[in-house]
């Protein structure tokens, strides 16, 4: 296997809040997103938790990753990260009890939030103890904030307060049902919507940079495969490693079909890649 | 690459016992740190909703439960006395019954008199909007005022019989709150009756 | 309290999917065609009632009684884990047909919010044994419920012409919202349906 183009650390930071949100765009840790999100303090909440737990785990798990046998890392990272759960659940309890009583049942849940195991799997378990600091707090950031958003807009229609302040006249008529599971379920949609907006631009941009790519590589027109190689290397990063693939857990969350929904991956350079240089190099690095 | 002895099963097991003493340190020293923290907290709402309920009383004094309580009252969960300038006025009882999803609990003061001075329900499972419609004064404030001698049985919104109205569509909730009551009516008879 | 109560309400007035929130991943990310939506819902019937049935008893006669009730996601998280790896293996083994189609849906089952969130409902709410796995398995009648039905629903979307800001996943989400409203008018009913 070709070994896989680092990202570098910036962009392992910033590529969780936005361009690989977990709960926008992977459609991770759904279930704490649209339940919890009724106000903006109980979206902090859920948020600063997760990420905690993000945090501490990932910490562990690249700390621990040349000591736990493949064979057992899932009841290990199970352990690690229900242990943390636990700690977050005794620390809530204790300092803040008004966040206990309204997130609940979600907090123990963090537990099988598929970011956390996720993001364990495929990223603390095979990058150093720095990188898996950096890709917890972006991953967990863009959780939080997403929650946070969800929160704010939930909170405003539908209990008619924003921060806990109440709004005149929408506090005595909230629309109720922006509070309700079918509120939080209509809310992600437009959410969504603004996502598949956004991620056409990025695609639009893209577009054009792979397009001065190609360029490039039909002026060269070179026999040599190292020259044409480094000249798509340059900016290729179709794979991230927030992909499905080389995690089980993960990508057995079913979210496979809907990212290629979301974002299909038929970039120019891909298909340029494929149809005229892997029969030059042979059956190397395909992703 | 792999290396020989993870292929094993020692290696594999001992691994999962380091984690899980790794992990159990660090929560069991959570726990330690935040115990009496939690208890502390605890302690401090019951000892607010007592206050709220009897707001004339300055101490409470808790006691100790016997059997034949335990008898009298299967939900009762713990039995305060409520003193004004160490004159006795009133009791504050605890109970928790069966609602619909889980145990109602509500704290109740009676004065001496026989009198239902204040009730608080407590956390409760119940259905959001519907059961916990049971916290709510709506059906609340009809309780307070009346007396230990009154009616406890929970009576339909269409039926003209004596008793405390439930709130519509949610009989098991408050069916809940009226064996909480039960339980203090007994308690406290049984409380005054030995006074006597 | 009556256990067809329990039975109603973990179906209809607290469905897991569409009220309560949970196994939202699966049910969004399974419910493409129909038969997985059924595969899926099988085996969610499946591993809630056998992890409810060993959580339990380990809740009620292990932790408790040693005041070690704070680890309870821990051990409920491993032995959900653990009854998902054995159901598999004895699938495999014992019915080989059943595990064609059900087996690729139990690992996904580990990380399903629904049955760790059902193992902590049931010592929550303080039912015995036997109201437990009634909840469970009503939870899990109500998971297949929503699962089959949604995708029936999305098929059906398919044909329909959506307009294309709502194609594809914010269109479902739509639909989803209004069922769980659909669901929401069972809330009142299950109290004087059975006394």
């Amino acid at each position: 296997m070709a070994a896989k183009k680092q990202d570098p650390l910036n962009l392992v930071f910033l590529r969780g809040i936005i361009r690989d949100n977990p709960v926008l765009v992977l459609l991770l840790g759904t279930c704490p997103f649209l339940a919890t999100t009724t106000s903006f303090f109980n979206g902090l909440g859920i948020g600063l938790a997760t990420t905690f737990v993000l945090l501490m785990t990932n910490v562990v798990i690249s700390l621990l990753r040349n000591f736990i046998p493949n064979k057992v890392r899932i009841p290990a990272y199970i352990i690690v990260i229900a242990g943390f759960v636990s700690v977050v659940e005794l620390l809530i309890r204790a300092y803040v009890p008004s966040l206990y009583q309204s997130l609940g049942i979600f907090i123990p849940l963090i537990t099988v939030n598929c970011i956390v195991l996720g993001r364990a799997e495929a990223f603390a378990s095979q990058n150093t103890v720095l990188r898996s600091v950096l890709d917890a707090l972006g991953m967990g950031l863009g959780f939080t904030l997403a929650c946070v958003l969800m929160g704010v807009i939930r909170e405003f229609f539908g209990s008619g307060m924003i921060f806990g302040y109440a709004v005149p006249w929408l506090v005595d008529n909230p629309f109720l049902i922006f509070i309700m599971p079918t509120g939080g379920f209509f809310v992600y949609a437009l959410l969504i919507i603004l996502v598949i907006a956004f991620q056409k631009y990025l695609d639009r941009r893209r577009a054009e940079k792979e397009a001065a790519i190609i360029e490039r590589y039909l002026a060269l027109n070179s026999d040599d495969p190292e020259i044409v190689k480094a000249a798509l290397m340059q900016e290729s990063d179709a794979c991230t490693s927030a992909s499905c693939e080389g995690c089980g857990l993960v990508g057995g969350c079913g979210m496979e079909q809907y990212r290629a929904q979301m974002r299909p991956r038929r970039s120019r350079l891909n298909l340029a890649y494929h149809s005229k240089l892997k029969p030059a190099f042979g059956q190397e690095g395909d992703e | 690459m792999q290396d020989k002895r993870k292929n094993g099963l020692v290696y594999p097991l001992f691994a999962l016992v380091v984690i899980a003493l790794i992990m159990g340190a660090i929560l069991g020293l959570t726990n330690f740190a935040t115990a009496d923290i939690i208890q502390e907290q605890i302690l401090q709402k019951a000892q607010e909703s007592r206050q709220k309920i009897f707001p004339e009383a300055d101490s409470f004094t808790e006691i100790q439960l016997e059997e034949r309580h335990q008898n009298l009252a299967p939900g009762l969960e713990s039995v305060f006395s409520a003193q004004s300038q160490g004159e006795l006025v009133g009791y504050v009882f605890t109970a928790a019954n069966k609602g619909y999803a889980g145990d109602v609990p509500a704290v109740i003061g009676i004065n001496l008199d026989g009198k239902i001075i204040g009730i608080e329900v407590q956390d409760n499972k119940e259905t959001p909007g519907l059961g916990t419609k049971v916290a709510l004064p709506d059906f609340l404030d009809p309780i307070i005022g009346t007396s230990v001698d009154d009616s406890m049985e929970i009576v339909k919104s269409y039926e003209t019989k004596p008793g405390i109205s439930a709130v519509t569509g949610a009989t098991f909730s408050s069916a809940a709150i009226a064996a909480d009551l039960k339980d203090a009516r007994a308690v406290f008879n049984e409380l005054t009756g030995e006074e006597q | 309290m009556s256990l067809l109560v329990i039975l109603f309400n973990s179906i209809f007035v607290q469905n897991i999917v569409l009220t309560q929130f949970l196994g939202i991943c699966a049910f969004l990310g399974v419910s493409a065609d129909t038969k997985s939506a059924r595969g899926m819902g099988y085996a969610v019937v499946f591993v809630l009632l056998i992890s409810s049935a060993i959580t339990w008893p380990i809740f009620h006669f292990v932790l408790l009684p040693y005041k070690l009730d704070f680890i309870r996601t821990v051990v409920f998280a491993l032995v959900i884990a653990a009854v998902v790896q054995m159901v598999e293996i004895i699938m495999k083994k014992s019915i080989p047909s059943l595990h064609e189609s059900l087996g690729i849906y139990l690992p996904l089952i580990t990380t399903n919010c629904a049955i760790l969130g059902i193992a902590i409902t049931n010592v929550e709410s303080e039912y015995n044994f036997i109201e437990a796995i009634v909840n469970a398995f009503g939870t899990g009648i109500g998971f297949f419920i929503a699962i089959v039905l949604f995708s029936v629903l999305r098929k059906t979307m398919m044909s329909a012409p959506i307009p294309q800001t709502f194609k594809g996943l914010p269109a479902a989400l739509v639909a989803a919202a209004i069922m769980s409203l659909a669901f929401v008018g069972f809330s009142g009913v299950a109290e004087n349906l059975f006394i």
